[in-house]
């Protein structure tokens, strides 16, 4: 996609838009799935490193006089908040002012605190959350330029802990009636009783990656009542590369989000950027790379209670996901545990890619685990939890119940009707 | 029946005289023990095997098993090493290696037990069905070490040269 492209730069409320063709890569192998670049990352953005997106999209990306593109909070990536609660507001493009459109309708004013542009017209500034609760949109206004996002943020009265957390893994709108059984799942989402408090969504939203899967995807998201994490998955970027995906979905690949005492870190493995040899691999992705593993180490050091989001797993009941990095991430997520305690400081790492539903411990153990419903002990953490298709009719997507003391994992099937 | 034991038969004692051949299905489950898990009931699984004689007392075993409670699937390729005989029933040794499904690179398996196979009394096929019960103790290879003991029974359709 052009840099210019009107779509990136959509004045109206919600940026938006969309994202199938997976495990036949698996078990046809890499042969039959060369059809993709041969690389999908540019090699700016492998230069900077898969958390520095967001200078990617500033430098490569954005052109001069284009609207602020909004990265945290987006579409796809909330901030769930209590009153008076501090965050950030990062924007690329020029210097802008914003507001809230809250539940109410109303638009006001939102005070950005000592806005600071890093050289790249990547701007962050600290903003305060109103206390008006419920879900809010973000708009930021420069020169005649307006953008909202929607479900930018969520206003909660108090955190919930554990906290209940809904997984939807690999929509792949465009492949057949996949945007449809989405909608199901959104549906009944909405409808839950009591609320999943957030939903993460672990990758391949588009089956290959167009405009108009990724419009699909974005279209039935946007109808979501609840906050949501999107991470990127291998299919998101064949038709058209990362860059699409960076100006559509989400222009952080990577973040770190806070529910009350529970973070989640979201890592890119959606993508080959080591070596560009993803069509030659059985392992589909050689992630997580040194800059995420160095992230990673240093994030997890301060033990906050912890749920990673990768889109391929590190355990498989068939094949192996992850290349040569994988031992590296399991040996970091093993030895992060709470002082004094045999408990991981990683409650859970959530997954998809496969299209079937498989549950390991931290040490990859699924001996007397169900696999639709459990209660992981504690000296079993992390939970590695890999999440069936959503939209693999009937479809279902799991709800999993997260916290300081609490690991349970349960698999919802969507009525078939 | 009798046509179907006939054609059975006749199928599996041509490649008989040169290898004896045969084939079984079995089921299995059992506990295990691991690192951070603890003790645990493993997963029921379903075996198909594939049994070669290649001496008087030894018969090689090629067995793909899948879980039934998840996807999981397995590949052993082992021995089987005929300790005594009766008329009907014949002790033997089990000594197999796997390479299971979970983490596929690096999962190994080491298996070894007993097996009693029996020939019931069922006429025509009593020639050539077996049925086996098998205890097993396996250790697996991977992040953490694996302990378990497996019990296993099946149906073998075999000739009688081979077990």
């Amino acid at each position: 996609m052009s840099p210019s492209s009107p779509r990136a730069w959509r004045s109206t409320a919600s940026v938006t838009h969309g994202a199938s063709r997976v495990v036949a890569c698996l078990v046809v192998l890499a042969a039959a799935c060369g059809q993709q670049p041969d690389d999908y990352a540019p090699a700016a953005l492998r230069t900077l490193g898969l958390s520095q997106s967001l200078t990617y999209v500033a430098r490569t990306l954005v052109t001069a006089g284009a609207p602020p593109l909004i990265a945290h909070p987006r579409m796809g990536h909330a901030a769930i908040l209590r009153a008076g609660d501090p965050f950030e507001v990062a924007w690329v493009g020029p210097s802008a002012v914003a507001s809230l459109v809250g539940p109410d309708g109303v638009e006001r004013a939102l005070p950005l605190v000592n806005p600071i542009d890093d050289m790249d017209h990547v701007w962050r500034a600290q903003a305060v959350a109103p206390d008006l609760a419920g879900s809010h949109a973000l708009c930021l206004t420069a020169a005649q330029m307006h953008i909202c996002t929607k479900e930018a943020l969520h206003i909660v009265a108090e955190f919930h802990d554990p906290a209940l957390v809904a997984q939807v893994s690999d929509v792949h709108a465009g492949d057949g009636d996949s945007a449809a059984l989405f909608g199901k799942a959104v549906d009944d989402l909405n409808a839950r009783t009591p609320p999943p408090d957030l939903v993460v969504m672990t990758g391949d939203c588009a089956d290959t990656g167009t405009e108009a899967q990724r419009q699909a995807f974005l279209g039935e998201l946007e109808r979501l009542r609840l906050p949501s994490l999107v991470i990127t998955g291998n299919h998101d970027y064949d038709a058209l590369g990362v860059n699409g995906y960076l100006l559509d979905i989400n222009p952080e690949l990577e973040l770190t989000a806070r529910y009350g005492e529970l973070r989640f870190i979201a890592l890119s493995t959606g993508q080959d950027l080591d070596d560009g040899n993803h069509p030659g691999t059985i392992s589909e992705s050689d992630g997580p790379d040194p800059s995420e593993l160095d992230g990673l180490s240093a994030t997890l050091a301060d033990a906050v209670p912890t749920v990673l989001l990768l889109h391929h797993p590190l355990y498989n009941g068939l094949f192996g996901t992850v290349g040569p990095a994988r031992d590296e991430m399991l040996n970091l997520l093993n030895n992060f545990r709470e002082p004094n305690q045999p408990v991981s400081v990683v409650r859970a790492v959530l997954a998809g890619h496969t299209h079937y539903s498989a549950v390991f411990d931290g040490d990859g153990v699924a001996g007397g685990l169900s696999v639709t419903e459990g209660s992981l002990p504690q000296q079993r953490w992390p939970l590695h939890h890999t999440a069936s298709r959503v939209s693999r009719a009937p479809g279902g997507y799991a709800l999993l119940t997260l916290g300081t003391e609490v690991v349970q994992y349960r698999w919802v099937a969507l009525p078939s009707s | 029946m009798g046509r179907a034991a006939l054609l059975l038969t006749l199928l599996l004692a041509a490649p008989a005289r040169a290898l004896p051949l045969g084939v079984s299905v079995s089921v299995s489950g059992g506990l295990g023990e691991a690192r951070l898990a603890g003790p645990y009931r493993d997963d029921t699984t379903i075996g198909l095997s594939l049994l070669a004689g290649v001496h008087r007392h030894l018969a090689l075993r090629l067995t793909l098993l899948d879980s039934f409670e998840r996807v999981q699937i397995e590949a052993r390729l082992g021995a089987l090493l005929s300790l005594a005989r009766a008329p009907s029933l014949r002790a033997y040794l089990i000594v197999e290696g796997g390479v299971v499904g979970a983490s596929l690179v690096n999962t190994l398996e080491a298996r070894a037990g007993i097996g009693v196979a029996w020939r019931p009394p069922l006429g025509v096929l009593a020639r050539w069905t077996a049925l086996y019960i098998e205890s097993a103790a396996s250790v697996r290879f991977a992040r953490a070490t694996q302990l378990g003991d497996t019990i296993t029974i099946g149906v073998a359709i075999v000739p009688p040269s081979l077990w």
